[in-house]
């Protein structure tokens, strides 16, 4: 099964108030404040604006797409298009040639599922006074699912103890768990996870990525995961998208993303005065205590460094050379981006233009 | 000193900011409740000063009396009343999490969306399970009534009166899903909703819920007729409390409530398969 998206973009409009008449003007909600903002106001401005833009990729079935950009950049969004739970406003979005763009949202329920995080998972369906297993039943007769999966989905994110405990006792991470359980319990050809191990311990997310490997080894299907966490991104995806302000910057194999950073980062620890006046001119990714983390264009570049410190006598702690993280590439790539905007507020450039310029970077 | 005036300080900004904060939470609760409250109140009063007028009248059916006639009137009457609001509280509580929390949240047509149940099936377990609730209040309505020695007639039309009561839940739904789709299509959700919080009033003066519909002045006795509830409880109480009936009249009333049922139901469909459509291309806080 191969998903392909075509320029998929997807507007809002949104209300900016220019002059502020009352707070009940600017509360949403009211029957006649919509209508009065709507129809009547001077005072408010309707903006176009984009979610996300022109954003294109095709995935094949049994790999891992891992969605990263800051926060705002539209990776939500991009998810619940494709979940059906939102319609695109241009685009297509095909799935085996066959065009589910103006689907229903039931066509889409038939291939896609969507895992929310804890934080948007919005709780609706949780009744607190009920027990974990109890409350995944009820979810699953509700929807239609598989009850008798419970017990295995429990134990998946590793709620088998708590399976009988009321869900009121449950501590964030615990309700984190059985939200993902609750999205497990639906069998997909496309599993769309939206940042889903946000307060999961360390152990729960090591099982829950492997059970995502395994999803898409064994079982054929593909994933698409947003996540800010790069260690996931990198544990876990075949391919990156990098979306910024709703615009695709980059889309390829986890290997391109790495390569297209053709340069060294430099961690040295010493008496950080020194080290900042020696590093004049090099891009700083970040300074944490006396530890400062660079991004050096060539080797060469690090040889004079070390040269320069050792002809000043300067003691540093430590010092490391690596190739770039792809947490490294993703900061270095935001930098140069809100760069550009500041530098440039019209220089809006299309992804190609981003990557092409990435690359000869 | 210096330490007293810090605290003092840190007392005052937060008590400041405390009761800013209250003060426009209080704002939208004045705006939007106190307004419609008062003029229920009004409302209230009103139905009270007719009715001493009244009460005495020989516009009261024969059988039961006043007591029975406000006791049909006022049980039927929620049941309807039920059909108008029902609708729009079921959607606001399935839309929890796309409104109250952050947009991003997920609400309970999310999920339903995410495994493909229609979500007019979720709209109608909330209405049915209402409705249960509403049907077990008219049966206590009818059973403290019976328990007190008031009775219906002997040959009382029970199928007329069914009948009666299915077209004016139709008539009202209809109304009700109007209502219900105004809060995706006009993005209100907060506060009243003026279709059905307008009728439902009414429906309370002038439908002939605690008196007949002939005691109300000429100009109110128009806009009763306005109302299914209207027919509704004129029909009904014919089946059940008058020794006679006048088909011509019932065979009238039916047929206003059947078109009445039609049209309104084919309105309050079609604006909610909008407004369902809408869902996925609009957010619901812009």
């Amino acid at each position: 099964m191969t998903l392909k998206v075509e320029n998929l973009s997807r507007t809002f409009t949104k209300y900016v108030f220019t002059k502020r008449i009352s707070y009940s003007t600017d509360d949403p909600g009211g029957f006649f404040n919509e209508i009065y903002n709507k129809y009547f106001s001077k005072s408010v401005k309707k903006e176009k604006v984009y979610a996300i833009r022109k954003v294109s990729f095709e995935l094949d079935c049994g790999k891992i797409l891992v969605v990263i950009g800051p926060n705002g950049s539209g990776k939500t969004t991009l998810l619940k298009v494709l979940a059906g739970l939102l319609a695109p406003s241009e685009g297509r979005i095909l799935l085996n040639d066959m065009d589910l763009t103006r689907a229903p949202f039931s066509t889409y329920a038939k291939y896609f599922t969507y895992i929310p995080g804890l934080t948007a998972s919005g709780a609706m369906w949780i009744n607190i006074g009920l027990t974990a297993r109890r409350n995944l039943e009820l979810y699953a007769e509700i929807y239609g699912l598989n009850k008798s999966r419970v017990p295995e989905v429990l134990e998946l994110v590793g709620l088998t103890e708590y399976m009988n405990t009321r869900i009121g006792t449950f501590s964030m991470g615990m309700v984190g768990r059985l939200i993902l359980a609750a999205g497990l319990l639906k069998e997909a050809s496309i599993y769309l996870m939206d940042e889903p191990l946000v307060g999961l311990s360390r152990e729960v997310a090591t099982d829950i990525m492997n059970l995502l490997r395994t999803l898409a080894s064994e079982n054929k299907a593909t994933v698409i995961y947003a996540t800010n966490n790069l260690e996931e991104a990198e544990r876990l995806a075949d391919h990156i998208l990098f979306l910024y302000n709703g615009r695709q910057v980059f889309y390829g194999a986890l290997d391109e993303f790495r390569s297209l950073v053709r340069r060294f980062i430099l961690e040295i620890e010493g008496p950080l005065k020194f080290i900042k006046e020696l590093l004049q001119g090099v891009e700083i990714l970040d300074v944490s205590g006396n530890m400062v983390k660079a991004i050096l264009s060539s080797i060469k570049e690090a040889h004079e460094i070390l040269k320069e410190l050792s002809a000043r006598g300067v003691s540093f702690k430590s010092l490391k050379i690596t190739p770039p993280t792809i947490e490294d590439i993703y900061i270095h790539m935001i930098k140069q981006r809100d760069n550009s905007i500041v530098k440039d507020k019209e220089s809006v450039k299309t992804p190609q233009h981003m990557t092409a310029e990435v690359r000869a970077s | 000193m210096k330490s007293f005036y810090k605290e003092f300080t840190k007392y005052f900004i937060f008590t400041r900011n405390f009761i800013k904060f209250s003060l426009v939470l209080r704002f939208t609760w004045l705006e939007w409740t106190l307004p419609f409250k008062v003029i229920e109140v009004l409302m209230g009063v009103l139905i009270w000063i007719i009715m001493s007028n009244v009460v005495e009248s020989s516009l009261f059916y024969q059988q039961g009396g006043m007591a029975l006639f406000i006791i049909l009137g006022l049980s039927i009457n929620q049941l309807l009343t039920h059909s108008l609001m029902a609708y729009r509280l079921a959607l606001l509580r399935m839309l929890r999490g796309r409104i109250g929390f952050f947009s991003q949240s997920l609400s309970m047509i999310d999920h339903m969306m995410i495994h493909g149940v229609p979500i007019t099936a979720g709209i109608l377990g909330f209405v049915l399970d209402g409705y249960l609730e509403q049907i077990i209040v008219l049966a206590l309505y009818l059973i403290v009534g019976y328990s007190i020695g008031l009775k219906f007639v002997p040959n009382a039309d029970y199928a007329l009166a069914l009948i009666s009561v299915i077209l004016g839940i139709l008539a009202t739904s209809g109304i009700g899903l109007v209502s219900a789709s105004t809060t995706i299509l006009l993005k209100s959700w907060r506060g009243r909703e003026p279709i059905q919080w307008s009728l439902a009033l009414l429906s309370n003066v002038v439908s002939g819920v605690y008196f007949p519909v002939e005691a109300l002045p000429a100009s109110l006795r128009s806009l009763a007729y306005l109302l299914p509830q209207t027919y509704v409880l004129k029909l009904v109480r014919e089946a059940l409390l008058s020794y006679t009936r006048n088909y011509n009249m019932i065979s009238s009333l039916i047929m206003t409530l059947l078109v009445y049922s039609i049209v309104s139901l084919s309105i309050g469909i079609y604006s909610l398969k909008i407004a369902l459509k809408k869902l996925r291309e609009e957010p619901l806080i812009d």
